[in-house]
């Protein structure tokens, strides 16, 4: 069970947080622009990351913020927990590295 | 007791303990296990093994052990499968042998062992194919008999689980010399220190092996320790606590028994195992290191052990499983077991040792005793039926592949084997660490850490008592300054005596007179799983190469015992046959747990009542004492119907329904979700969220709205309220309250910062009584003397807040019935004040309670939908016929760019229409497959599937609804519902079967 | 106290098979606050409203005059709690962005004390509840056994435990039965 630190209330266990996939996946401005392809796009296809990979987490248990983590899929390390909104801080995105 | 030694070891003496096993009682001393108990007895023979049925007897001294395994009390307290080595000895206990019929000496399955040649690996999965049907009535059963272990209780079990959360700076996992340095010098730093040790006392190798540590007995050693420790406010020691699994973050987790050491009559009421759960900073694994068996013909007969469990027997049990002993060995710990029996005045028959020129202090003291010691020699066969009784040694013959050279025969009562030791990094490999094969030490160490852990000790390959001490004190060290604390005082090392040790050699299996797999004899590596060396052979003759395929095809590191004593071994063989060095194999996985752990502590007190919460709501005391049954929507508990003494469920519900129809009913509404929306955009905001506008919405005004994910799927639906020009109170299903409050915070949190809203739960500060049926307005009078509850004053989807019998309440008027509907929202500590003084002002209505099924009928006649029944994920509004609440102005809201996706806009999708059977009474199963065609060849084409079916007393004829592709242009078509044993046909209607026009809502004025 | 007269807890059936270290509170005056922190306005209105100086640090508990405090939730979110009605909050912040929701119903508050307190609430909450991790004055949103809570340490050895009324009932029944060995 992962322990992941809400950038509001500190480290808490998983059981109190609810995973919300990928992040920076913005909902477009005006989804009519958009073709069905560009559509099914943003609706279904996500990154399918082995290694540092940026995600939202929900601490639905907590403060009900939703805040995002970049975490090593292998070996499940967060790496950093940022704000929603923010940028990554560290930009090893997709790396295998750690 | 026969074979005790006068004096020594850690037991009492003084205090003897009466046990049973297999109907013979015995008497052993406290301190004993049920293992060192039989041992002192002269039993050897505790069970069979579990595919050959052979006899088989006692291999280790603890957690290790592949056999051994008894069927532990009975009755209700009875437990399959727990290994004798492990059981601490209790007054009065009671175990049997396992695998055993009709009894361990005779067994009927043996013959198996006759069979032997036609179960080599594999087995079960080439024979047992063909022909399927023959699986759940042949061969299951047998396989089962014949192959399990012990048996399952039949009976619930009647003790007492429960969890514990513990967060440490640093947790040691091992309470030997290294756990026990490692713990010393954390605590000393200040950290929150916890110690896990499986046994029932700290000191793991130490009780076993005559050591001096700074002048001191190991077992002074000990008791200083455990002083200190205890000394020490932040530092927590768990013994007979199992650790089992080890989980990403450094979450762990233990099984600690707290009842099982003692009598079963002084455990009740009691905690009987509790699982601990541990997030630490910081872990020292101090797990050791296990005894490998050598692998030779026939190496499986009672009283042929590992050697450095016949040394543990001794020094810490004062038991000798034997009197003419022969050693077994590829090392140097075997001559220290030889010089320890030949200490006690027992027979040391001879030393057998693979290796050549052999020198060294053990092996020279053994030497100086006079005792033989056969240098390049090995163990090629085995006799005795249930215990051994002789052995036949022969010179190797370095590359053959059987040694026929002149065989000596040596009588013995005992086998002391070793094959070298294996750290213990089960627990390591969990955490997801990197292993390596050492040359040198002939064993996988520990290579890199992937959590915040150190290892010492055996455990990282350093055998010596002294380097165990000394690495674990620095291993405290580092974790504890890792944690954020400073050791206070430079690492003072220690000294201990202790004999050196020579090298080892790899020697992986041993030949007999005739290659490995030819003849009778058999090579066990896997004693429990009954795993040979010719089966690894055979695995790779037909192709399973790799270690993980080795390992499921032959079953070697499975079962209880995940390959304690057996994985290095097979690795080896593997690699032998293969020619490849061993590092380039690879070893399997290991998996959590450690050791079995019972169902009943995981579940803890997760059980009945509480395997998930029940909640109810501040009128359910009075739906228990009027004889509600109760449906589960979610976690609620919510009265699902009311039926009187005697009443059939189908009676009672068009009792209920004709109440609500004609005269008054009453629902607890409570459960349904409720969201207060306040701010500025929240008219926006609900705009966006729903499918239908909401600019408009005028103050004290109710309007219902369908909400889709971006799919365009529905997702949920609700009424909402405007309170005020900024301020909306919505409502959700019962089920989804949680969910949408989730999803409406989503969407303001991230893609909508800018909007000004703010969402707060108040699911639970509104209790709802909802009043439905022609004669509500006359009730609510009587109750709400001050309200205006004139139609033109109060229309259908609006609201008002005043007084309602005496509380401060706000009452909707909204319906899910069709018919006239009062909602009155008081707090829910006044709820049940509420439903009262309803239930007394509708005596003269005869008011009848309602509940959930009755809803669903009630709702089904007017065609209402009902989230999670009608639709699955898959419905549009569209699909529903609710194109009429999708807005066709608004730019977006979530869900409208899906709606002209080219599947989602197909014409041939499934949509919700009404049914109507042929026979009124046929009433049809719900999740019912639809076809267009009843003569169609199998398999039919399904066109869709009843969602909600239901016998309406109001109408006297059967309703459901259902979707069918196509189905919104198919009214009046036939369709059919093949069931099991007849075929319902029905008719294609429009969903709306009662009042189509809704002219009931504003009953009788 | 008028608004509570018809009130009815929904662990009074509960209440005899409490053990002494375990009782629910009197009900009391709650309030949910929801507002931008860093508003001038807003906290100048909560404080006129209630004496509160809203706490920004995260989890924890800002005390006012006449038994009134404000509990951290989250960023933008406090639960004020109070022995009498908070009349006038809502008029108070009628003209800034912010919700005050009354919740006096919403949940009960149960109280948990004595030397075992701990180690019932280690048997029922994954948090880390040491009493140098957790302090006096501090309040954590988390989960007991299987239901949302909150928990407010008030003292060495006593908490408050904030349960939704639906799940209150099982809340106290679960801590009850983490009690029984400790009453052996």
């Amino acid at each position: 069970m992962l322990l992941i630190e809400c950038p509001y209330c500190g480290k808490r266990h998983e059981t109190e947080f609810r995973y919300g996939g990928e992040a920076h996946i913005v909902r477009p401005e005006k989804p009519e622009d958009l073709n069905d392809t560009e559509w099914a796009d943003f609706l279904f296809m996500r990154t399918n990351t082995k290694g540092v990979f940026a995600e939202r987490w929900y601490h639905a248990n907590g403060c009900r913020q939703w805040f995002n983590a970049l975490r090593h899929t292998v070996s499940h390390q967060i790496i950093a927990v940022y704000k929603m909104g923010e940028k990554p801080p560290v930009s090893d995105q997709g790396s295998e590295d750690r | 007791m026969l074979n005790r030694t006068s004096n020594g070891g850690k037991i009492d003496r003084e205090k003897r303990v009466n046990f049973v096993f297999n109907g013979l009682s015995y008497a052993g001393f406290e301190g004993d296990t049920l293992a060192s108990a039989l041992l002192a007895n002269g039993v050897h023979l505790v069970g069979r093994s579990f595919k050959y049925h052979r006899p088989r007897g006692f291999v280790a001294a603890g957690a290790e052990e592949p056999g051994a395994m008894v069927q532990l009390e009975e009755g209700a307290q009875t437990q399959p499968n727990i290994r004798a080595t492990q059981i601490e000895l209790y007054e009065g206990l009671k175990a049997s042998s396992v695998n055993v019929w009709p009894s361990v000496d005779f067994d009927i399955s043996a013959v198996n062992g006759l069979f032997a040649k036609f179960m080599t690996a594999g087995f079960y999965n080439k024979t047992f194919m063909w022909p399927r049907s023959f699986w759940m009535k042949l061969y299951e059963p047998v396989i089962r008999r014949a192959a399990g272990w012990g048996r399952a209780p039949t009976v619930s079990d009647p003790d007492i689980y429960d969890r514990m959360q513990c967060h440490a700076d640093v947790l040691v996992i091992g309470g030997g010399p290294t756990g026990l340095a490692a713990a010393l010098e954390a605590g000393r730093a200040g950290a929150r220190v916890v110690l896990v040790d499986e046994q029932k006392e700290l000191g793991g190798s130490l009780l076993s092996l005559n050591r001096e540590i700074d002048g001191k007995t190991a077992i002074e050693w000990i008791e200083q320790a455990k002083a200190e420790l205890a000394e020490m406010p932040d530092v927590r020691i768990l013994t007979r606590t199992m650790l089992f699994g080890y989980y990403d973050h450094n979450y762990l987790v233990a099984l600690e028994q707290k009842t099982d050491h003692l009598p079963l009559k002084d455990r009740s009421g009691k905690v009987r195992q509790r699982v601990w759960h541990f997030r630490a900073k910081q872990v020292v694994l101090a797990t050791g290191a296990h005894e490998r068996p050598l692998v030779f013909a026939d190496n499986d007969r009672p009283g042929i052990m590992l050697s450095g469990s016949v040394l543990t027997y001794l020094n810490r049990y004062g038991v000798f499983p034997g009197k003419n002993i022969v050693l077994f060995t590829n090392n140097d710990s075997a001559y220290e077991t030889a010089l320890a029996l030949h200490a006690e005045r027992l027979k040391i028959v001879a030393v057998i040792d693979v290796r050549n020129d052999v020198t060294g202090e053990l092996p020279d003291k053994v030497r100086e005793l006079g005792i033989q010691v056969l240098e390049g020699h090995a163990i090629t066969a085995t006799n005795g039926r249930k215990r051994v009784s002789s052995v036949e040694v022969r010179a190797i013959d370095p590359g053959a592949d059987k040694y026929t050279g002149h065989s000596i025969n040596f009588e013995c009562d005992l086998v002391a084997m070793s094959g070298g030791w294996s750290p213990v990094i089960h627990l390591f490999s969990q955490s997801q660490g990197k292993l390596k094969y050492d040359d040198d030490r002939v064993c996988y160490v520990p290579e890199k850490s992937v959590q915040e852990q150190q290892i010492a000790g055996s455990c990282s390959g350093e055998f010596l008592t002294e380097d165990c001490l000394n690495n674990g004190g620095v291993a405290g060290r580092i974790a504890a300054k890792k944690a954020g604390f400073s050791p206070k005082k430079e690492h003072e090392p220690l000294t201990v005596q202790e004999p050196e040790m020579g090298k080892m050699e790899p020697f992986w299996v041993v030949p007999g007179n005739v290659p490995v797999g030819e003849g009778s004899a058999k090579h066990f590596v896997d004693l429990q799983n009954d795993t040979t060396a010719a089966d690894i052979a055979l695995a790779i003759r037909e192709g399973f190469e790799s270690s993980e395929h080795v390992k499921r095809y032959t079953l070697t590191g499975f079962g209880t015992d995940q390959g304690k004593t057996s994985n290095i071994n097979a690795l080896g063989i593997l690699a032998g046959i293969l020619d490849k060095p061993l590092a380039d194999v690879g070893t399997t996985t290991f998996r959590p747990p450690y050791t079995p752990v019972s169902y009943g502590a995981l579940a803890g007190r997760n059980l009945g009542n509480w395997s998930d919460p029940v909640r109810v709501t501040a009128i359910h005391d009075w739906h228990q004492k009027n004889g509600a049954l109760f449906e589960n929507v979610g976690q609620w508990h919510r009265p699902w119907y009311y039926p009187k003494t005697a009443e059939k469920m189908q009676d009672a519900l068009n009792r209920e329904c004709l109440a609500v129809r004609n005269s008054i009913g009453v629902l607890d509404a409570s459960t349904l979700g409720k969201i207060d929306i306040k701010g500025p955009d929240a008219a926006e905001f609900l705009n966006r969220v729903y499918t239908n506008a909401w600019m408009k919405l005028g103050v004290g005004k109710v309007r219902y709205g369908l909400m889709c994910h971006e799919d365009g799927m529905v997702f949920d639906d609700g009424t909402t309220a405007r309170l005020a020009d900024d301020h909306f109170l919505m409502t959700t299903t019962s089920g989804n309250a949680a969910a949408v409050l989730d999803w409406l915070e989503e969407y303001l949190q991230t893609e909508w910062p800018d909007l000004k809203v703010y969402c707060t739960s108040v699911t639970e500060q509104w209790a709802t009584v909802s009043v439905a049926g022609p004669k509500a307005r006359k009730l609510l009078q009587k109750i709400a003397p001050d309200m205006d509850l004139r139609p033109d004053s109060f229309p259908f989807m609006s609201f008002k807040e005043g007084e309602v019998a005496g509380i401060d309440a706000r009452v909707f008027r909204i319906s899910f019935t069709g018919e006239l509907t009062y909602e009155i929202n008081v707090p829910w500590h006044a709820g049940r004040a509420m439903w009262d003084a309803v239930m007394e002002a509708g005596a003269e209505f005869e008011i009848t309670p309602y509940g959930t099924e009755t809803m669903h009928v009630l709702r089904a006649e007017k065609g209402f939908i009902i989230v999670g029944q009608e639709t699955d994920g898959t419905q549009t509004p569209q699909d529903l016929g609710m194109d009429w609440i999708v807005s066709k102005k608004k730019p977006d809201f979530i869900g409208k760019r899906s709606f002209t996706r080219s599947d989602t806009a197909a014409d041939n999708r499934k949509q919700l229409v009404g049914l109507l059977t042929d026979n009124p009474d046929d009433v049809l199963p719900e999740g019912a497959q639809l076809v267009l065609d009843q003569y169609a060849s199998k398999p039919m084409p399904m066109v869709g599937h009843v969602t909600s079916s239901y016998y309406s007393a109001t109408l006297g004829h059967s309703i459901a609804l259902a979707v069918v592709r196509g189905g919104l242009g198919k009214t009046g078509d036939t369709i059919f519902a093949p069931l099991a044993n007849t075929t319902i046909t029905a008719k294609i209607v429009s969903p709306i079967f009662y009042d189509p026009k809704g002219e009931r809502q504003d009953g009788e004025v | 106290m008028a608004k509570f007269d018809n009130w009815r807890s929904p662990v009074a059936h509960l209440s005899e098979g409490f053990p002494s270290s375990l009782t629910e509170l009197p009900f009391t005056h709650q309030i949910n606050l929801r507002g931008d922190i860093t508003d001038k306005a807003f906290k100048t209105a909560v404080k006129k409203a209630t004496g509160l100086v809203l706490p920004v640090i995260p989890n924890e508990v800002g005390m006012g005059k006449d038994n009134i405090k404000a509990l951290w939730l989250s960023p933008n979110e406090w639960l004020i709690v109070s022995d009498h009605e908070i009349t006038d909050i809502r008029d108070s912040l009628a003209e800034i962005h912010s919700a005050a929701t009354d919740v006096s119903a919403n949940r009960i508050i149960l109280g948990l004390s004595g030397p075992d307190a701990l180690e019932v609430l280690m048997k029922s909450c994954e948090m880390d509840l040491d009493p140098n991790v957790f302090k006096t004055g501090q309040v954590v949103q988390t989960l007991i056994a299987k239901s949302q809570a909150i928990i407010e340490k008030v003292s060495d050895d006593t908490y408050h435990i904030y349960v939704r009324n639906s799940f209150a009932a099982y809340v106290c029944e679960w801590l009850v039965d983490a009690h029984v060995e400790y009453r052996m």
